[in-house]
């Protein structure tokens, strides 16, 4: 496995500090603050605390507030609390009970043109479906 | 599903694991409590703190209290603490220091 990565079994249980994380993949529960590039909380998942991360794909529970570039919240995904993004995928199915917010912070505008892409097609569609 | 807990090298965790079912890798940091069913500690690895377990392999840095019904000290180990076990090898060229005893029964 790469390096900075770690994988939290089904059956483990971790509350604490997480630091010098790259990936993160969790299985079972996990209390914790986190600044990562990519955040994996599997179906038998569930984390509280706050994310800071790239990407982050959610198909468990998800407790806390959450700051992401991009958002995959899946059919089985639980979440409550606060969501800020720039890109945001949800299944049907998906379960919120939280703010939501698409963030054009500051640090939008000296990124890469991906995100402007992806947010521009999303206001294309949503212009669709007007 | 995964059933294991891997944490890769150069990554710290710091905090209380508790993963009694199963098995934990440790190939980063890691301070503070581990519980578990097998631990192994790879070679580069640095633990401190207080490890209880059926099945542990040493085989980093090591500070603290290792306890566990079978243990095994790697060469590539540095231990420092307390090591309680039923059955213990130690291969060559393990640096070890600290107590060994029995655990009770």
């Amino acid at each position: 496995m790469a390096n900075k990565q770690a994988v939290l079994g089904s059956g483990a249980r971790f509350s604490g500090k997480i630091s010098n994380a790259k990936s993160i993949e969790i299985n079972g529960f996990v209390e914790a603050d986190l600044v990562t590039e990519k955040v994996t909380i599997g179906s038998t998942g569930k984390f509280i605390g706050a994310v800071d991360s790239d990407l982050v794909v959610i198909a468990g529970e998800y407790e806390g507030k959450m700051q992401a570039e991009s958002v995959w919240l899946t059919e089985t995904s639980r979440i409550s609390g606060e969501v800020h993004y720039k890109s945001l995928q949800m299944d049907r199915g998906a379960a919120l009970n939280c703010r939501v917010v698409h963030n054009w912070n500051e640090n939008a505008s000296t990124k890469v043109d991906e995100t402007e892409k992806e947010t521009s097609e999303v206001s294309d569609e949503q212009k669709d479906t007007k | 599903m995964t059933e294991i807990t891997y944490i890769s090298e150069e990554l710290v965790m710091e905090g209380n694991l508790d993963s009694a079912g199963s098995s934990v890798v440790v190939a980063g940091r890691f301070k503070g409590e581990l519980r578990a069913k097998d631990v192994l500690l790879e070679a580069n690895s640095i633990f401190d703190g207080n490890l209880v377990a059926d099945k542990v392999t040493l085989g980093g840095l090591v500070k603290g209290e290792v306890s566990a019904n079978t243990l095994n000290v790697a060469s590539s180990a540095k231990v420092e603490g307390n090591l309680k076990t039923n059955a213990l090898s130690i291969d060559l060229g393990a640096e070890v220091s600290g107590s060994i005893t029995r655990i009770s029964k």
